[in-house]
């Protein structure tokens, strides 16, 4: 099978072919969904808020311009704004039950297992999820999608500079946290 | 420089360790396949899909059929209202 640019792809798909948007959604969903689920801490939610991305960037691939920045950029832009909606109704109608980090075992593992490995993963996890927005953010795609901080930058809209030293004044809160929290000791 | 150097070094292992323990947190999560399917489905086929296979004959005839559905609601709508005043004028002289 020939390999087509994504850029050819990008052209197809904004002139509303839905085989080439359909190609890159082949191509980004994993990653999206990995996204959301660490910023939503459940598959349900996961679920619903990466179709929901997919929808709108199709509603709106049209309007997309290349701007020298990835396709990806573009799409975990729609991703941040989406989750951070989820995160203010959350907010507005309920807490994030603590319960909810059980469900980030899901991967068909037997539960009693997953949850006595990984205690201390959810633990981190949940102080995870109490950073600001912004270093969940730049975590997520940092160790999920293993991205450089030039990459995140072009996300984050943030010089690189700006988001080397983000990252590190999350390490150190998170530094903080686990000190604070009694998770301190090395694995 | 000797003591440099060690808070230097202190505070890259410091680094190193919560990264490695970040790293053991975030891992790749696959979705589940019947969402992939469901998913893609919606995209390559769902509204607008249909609407791009509507021919200008389907358009006219679905813009045709709405028109004669309203006027019919409408004429449904201004009978009662007549009906219901001409009933409430007879009403009072049979009284």
């Amino acid at each position: 099978m020939p390999e087509i640019k994504e850029e050819e792809i990008l052209g197809r798909a904004s002139q509303g072919d839905r085989e080439a948007f359909g190609q890159l959604y082949e191509q980004y969903v994993t990653r999206i969904f990995n996204y959301v689920y660490y910023r939503t801490g459940n598959v349900h939610d996961a679920e619903d808020l990466t179709a929901r991305v997919f929808h709108r960037a199709l509603h709106h691939i049209q309007n997309y311009t290349d701007r020298g920045l990835p396709f990806s950029a573009w799409l975990y832009r729609i991703a941040h704004n989406l989750v951070a909606n989820w995160h203010r109704d959350r907010s507005r109608h309920q807490e994030i039950p603590l319960d909810d980090a059980s469900l980030l075992h899901y991967k068909g593992e037997p539960p009693e297992s997953a949850l006595v490995q990984n205690q201390e993963t959810e633990a981190l996890l949940r102080l995870i999820r109490h950073l600001p927005s912004e270093r969940q953010h730049l975590l997520v795609l940092k160790f999920v999608e293993h991205m450089s901080n030039a990459e995140i930058g072009a996300i984050m809209s943030r010089s690189e500079g700006a988001v080397k030293s983000l990252y590190h004044r999350t390490l150190l809160a998170l530094r903080d946290e686990l000190e604070g929290s009694g998770l301190q000791g090395e694995k | 420089m000797g003591v440099a150097k060690q808070i230097i070094d202190a505070s890259k292992a410091t680094y190193a360790s919560i990264e490695n323990r970040l790293a053991g947190v975030f891992k790749t999560v696959p979705p589940r396949k019947e969402f992939i399917r469901g998913l893609s489905h919606q995209i390559k086929i769902h509204p607008p899909a249909i609407a791009n296979r509507l021919t200008d004959l389907h358009l006219v005839l679905i813009l045709l059929a709405s028109m004669f559905s309203l006027m019919a609601l409408i004429l449904v709508g201004v009978r009662a209202v007549l009906t219901f005043f001409n009933g409430r004028r007879r009403t009072p002289r049979q009284a």
